[in-house]
């Protein structure tokens, strides 16, 4: 081989590898980033051994569950649940909801006053669904912030550690994504938690 | 080339440098800049949080702050506003929690307890944009403050720590003395049922 060829072969690899190098989505990061799996309210969608269906979703100026009660904007979700793999850290302990550049985590008030208020409050299991609720305390003028038109309910099972951001905790986490519009959803005065139970296979 | 005065001129050079800058002498430390001092119902605002200072309570014993004083000693619940500025919730709890953010002047202690007041839960979480109304609980000396006296309770603002090489994300830490709030005490005997011990 020429000389000439080889030193133009030699550049056309080194162009060739910097398209590669940047084409690669930003290394390391990738392999920790949260896996997404986009649902729809009613549809069942399973992902890396959880599965859930979302009900329905409404917003409450009031929230109450036995002699718990307490004012405020809430965002209550209806859903089964129930994990196809394993019990071990089968909990929906990482349910966040993202409005604009806000994130929200699923409230702990109802339960901790009794831990049957909300469908976290117990470890889900393996082919039984539980219905229950997830409710998110939000601010009382969220329906008009930013982003309030499309926000993000995203469900994990696992337990958020409080110390860690949102996107620390879903880490390496598969993401049920579900995309709420809070702007059109019904609101009502008051809202009776219905407590977790069992839910139909 | 006579590099062997290399050595010598570099070691001058430095020694220079260093008498120039006042040599290996102690730097004097900049004295602290006097904290504002607000009233109660003033609202302290950080890049983490705004925090409103309601009262202070001396109260013999009540259960709902999960601080439980020994013989001799009473509990000092300070009633703080606190709303969350940040984009994602803030823990109240352990090592960097925003309870980090209250501290008494004359008290290295961080709270004994923090519950909030309408229904009690115990070290909670504050969602962004929601504002809370949180009970602070500390078990003092019975003989320390008594009724009408002054407390003096200490803002401190956190500083966003981003994690670099062997550790990653944003949290809050580094908190530092901000703003400083005088609010009376109000002793509220015995007490038995709500944090601000209004003997109901």
């Amino acid at each position: 081989m020429k000389p000439a060829v080889a030193w133009i072969c030699g550049v056309a690899m080194i162009v060739a590898a910097g398209f590669v190098a940047a084409a690669t989505p930003d290394g390391e990061q990738r392999i920790t980033d949260a896996f997404h799996t986009p649902t729809t309210v009613g549809r069942l969608t399973e992902s890396d051994g959880l599965a859930v269906r979302v009900n329905d979703l409404q917003l409450a100026d009031g929230l109450s569950y036995g002699g718990w009660r307490a004012e405020g904007t809430w965002l209550v979700v209806a859903l089964d649940a129930w994990v196809t793999r394993t019990e071990t850290g089968g909990v929906l302990g990482r349910a966040y909801l993202t409005v604009g550049e806000r994130t929200y985590l699923a409230s702990e008030r109802p339960r901790s006053y009794d831990q049957a208020a909300t469908i976290d409050g117990f470890g889900l299991h393996v082919g039984t669904p539980r219905s229950g609720e997830l409710v998110f305390e939000l601010p009382a003028e969220v329906t008009a912030a930013p982003g309030a038109d499309h926000a993000v309910l995203q469900l994990s099972s696992g337990t958020a550690l409080p110390g860690l951001s949102p996107t620390e905790n879903q880490q390496g986490a598969a993401v049920i994504e579900l995309t709420v519009d809070l702007t059109t959803l019904p609101r009502v005065d008051d809202h009776a938690l219905t407590g977790a139970t069992w839910g139909t296979p | 080339m006579p590099t062997k005065w290399f050595a010598a001129i570099g070691t001058g050079l430095f020694l220079a440098a260093t008498a120039a800058f006042g040599s290996l002498n102690t730097v004097a430390a900049a004295p602290p800049a006097p904290l504002a001092t607000l009233g109660p119902d003033t609202t302290h605002t950080s890049a983490q949080a705004a925090i409103t200072l309601r009262s202070a309570v001396l109260i013999d014993k009540l259960s709902a702050t999960r601080v439980f004083p020994e013989e001799g000693e009473r509990l000092l619940v300070v009633l703080a506003e606190i709303e969350n500025l940040w984009t994602a919730p803030l823990e109240l709890g352990s090592g960097d929690g925003i309870a980090q953010a209250i501290r008494l002047a004359d008290d290295e202690r961080a709270p004994g307890g923090t519950v909030r007041e309408d229904d009690q839960t115990d070290t909670p979480l504050l969602q962004p944009g929601v504002p809370a109304l949180l009970a602070f609980t500390w078990a003092v000396p019975a003989a320390r403050y008594s009724d009408g006296d002054e407390l003096t309770v200490v803002l401190r603002d956190p500083s966003l720590i981003t994690g670099q090489l062997l550790y990653t994300g944003t949290s809050w830490g580094n908190y530092t003395p901000a703003a400083e709030v005088r609010v009376p005490i109000r002793d509220a005997g015995a007490g038995t049922s709500a944090a601000t011990g209004d003997g109901s």
